[in-house]
């Protein structure tokens, strides 16, 4: 049965994703798009990289303004849900209206960890998610001298990079290997080198808490150690946004657990991006935390509310830039998988194939997006090419991707 | 301010109107053109941007990167002389118009 009213609380990159699909698949009902801040939906990868080169930030659409209109897709931006009422099937505004649904998608993303005195507000003191963090951290970076980082991650990088880039001396404290969740231990130690042949510091260490002192900001360390700064950016990750879900009863573990057509526990409810989690028929959970799977599994969602079946999902992947490098990963990260290089790590343009056994998960590529592209292609073949033949420095890999 | 003409292969066309300094991405991203989408963002990583300029206006064109022309070889679309990427594309007050051929999806 079609629902007739799809309500979809988060305008990012999966909470458009869905209106898209849903009307591209030919839902005529009504399509209610909620998004809490004012500026219409926008790309936020890119807040953490070009964004940051100069003092002015331009966001960049996800969708053009007629979009909405020929696409009849009603956007209520500057509006936040505070309350889901799962038995009368509405959704609270804040000002105390409603909104009816048949069908409800949760797309509400995650929020930055912040330690202590890492509030919002002072300034001197950012997190990077909205294009109103990313304005403020570009404009503040003007005229700034020191940028202390906290965290190794990739936003926590591709900012250090932007900032060094821009001329600050810039300090990256961190207790962890960079990038260790999702890079393996060859592009980890690139990045990381070449970052300090850049000017970046490094310093180890885990940052507990911030100050403010005559308008530059303390950062107190575990071991009571301080350090100081004209500004800070906590690079700290991200937490699920869980409430709204959680307070209706709806079934959240670290995230609003879904199945893979991102069904909540609730019939009429549906889940995607960043705050939900994937349970797959074995139990195990999956949150991979990106841009490509934000939007596969809008599309999955689209199709399950309009009872039809869900495409299989692609290759997965995702990018970063680290100011001047391009990391781009194909297929889902495995850090601890075993890495063969190809290409020149002294020149910095490479690509990192990963191996269980013989068999190929996923390849790593630094400043070398044609092997990306052709890494993408080779892990969807319904039979990959032989370890051997991968590893010959002399095979041209779109070879293999156009068979 | 310059003008693009987006050619599609059944024949329709969009005219867009851009302040300088816009890249052919994301002018076509801003006015909603079909078949180019910018997975990326802009970074020469995707080549989801993929366009050919008619060769009227190849003069006036940037010199491609190694980057781009690595890009067009893996893009879907097959890569003629008249192939760019649509993010590397800056046009400035020296561009009054430029017509471009959207690959057919």
């Amino acid at each position: 049965m079609n629902p007739t009213t799809v309500v979809i609380v988060g305008a990012g990159h999966a909470g458009v994703q869905v209106a898209d699909a849903l009307r591209t698949r030919g839902f005529d009902g009504r399509i209610v798009l909620i998004g809490e801040e004012a500026e219409p939906p926008y790309h936020r990868p890119p807040l953490s990289k070009d964004s940051l080169s100069s003092t002015v930030v331009e966001p960049l659409p996800l969708r053009s303004a007629d979009f909405y209109r020929q696409y009849d897709v009603e956007l209520a931006l500057d509006t936040r849900v505070t309350a889901i009422d799962r038995p009368g099937r509405w959704v609270v505004l804040a000002d105390g209206s409603r909104i009816a649904y048949d069908a409800l998608v949760l797309a509400l993303g995650a929020s930055n960890r912040r330690i202590d005195g890492g509030e919002d507000g002072p300034r001197g003191v950012h997190a990077l998610r909205t294009l109103e963090d990313a304005r403020r951290f570009a404009a503040e970076m003007e005229g700034a001298g020191t940028l202390g980082v906290l965290g190794g991650g990739l936003i926590a990088l591709e900012a250090a990079a932007a900032g060094r880039s821009r001329g600050l001396e810039v300090s990256v404290v961190t207790r962890s290997p960079l990038m260790r969740r999702v890079f393996s231990p060859v592009t980890s130690s690139f990045v990381g080198s070449a970052h300090e042949s850049a000017g970046i510091r490094f310093v180890a260490g885990e940052a507990r808490g911030l100050s403010r002192r005559e308008g530059r900001i303390g950062v107190v360390l575990a071991d009571s150690s301080r350090l100081t700064f004209d500004l800070v950016l906590m690079g700290l990750g991200a937490d699920p946004v869980i409430g709204l879900a959680a307070d209706a009863g709806i079934e959240v573990d670290t995230a609003i657990v879904v199945t893979e057509e991102g069904r909540t526990s609730d019939p009429h409810v549906w889940a995607a991006g960043d705050c939900a989690v994937v349970r797959r028929p074995g139990g195990s959970l999956h949150r991979p935390e990106s841009v490509n799977a934000a939007g596969e599994q809008a599309i999955a969602v689209a199709h399950s509310i309009m009872g039809v079946r869900v495409p299989p999902p692609s290759v997965p992947w995702f990018w970063s830039i680290q100011t001047p490098h391009k990391l781009q990963l194909a297929g889902a990260p495995d850090p601890s998988a075993e890495a063969v290089v190809r290409g020149s790590v002294a020149e910095g343009k490479f690509s990192v194939f990963l191996f269980r056994g013989d068999h190929l998960v996923g390849i790593e590529s630094v400043n070398s997006s044609a092997d990306h592209v052709a890494a993408r292609k080779i892990l969807a073949l319904p039979a990959r090419p032989p370890r051997s033949a991968l590893q010959d420095p002399a095979a041209d890999l779109m070879t293999f991707a156009r068979r | 301010m310059p003008e693009i003409v987006f050619h599609h292969a059944d024949g329709r066309s969009d005219e867009v109107r851009v302040p300088p300094g816009t890249n052919i991405m994301r002018a076509a991203l801003t006015h909603g053109v079909h078949g180019i989408v910018g997975e990326c963002g802009g970074q020469a990583m995707c080549a989801t941007c993929h366009i050919y300029v008619r060769p009227q206006f190849r003069s006036l064109l940037p010199a491609m990167s190694e980057d781009e022309n690595d890009m067009l070889e893996a893009a879907d679309a097959p890569r003629t002389e008249d192939s760019r990427l649509g993010c590397q594309i800056v046009l400035d007050e020296r561009i009054g118009l430029i017509e471009v051929d959207v690959p057919e999806g």
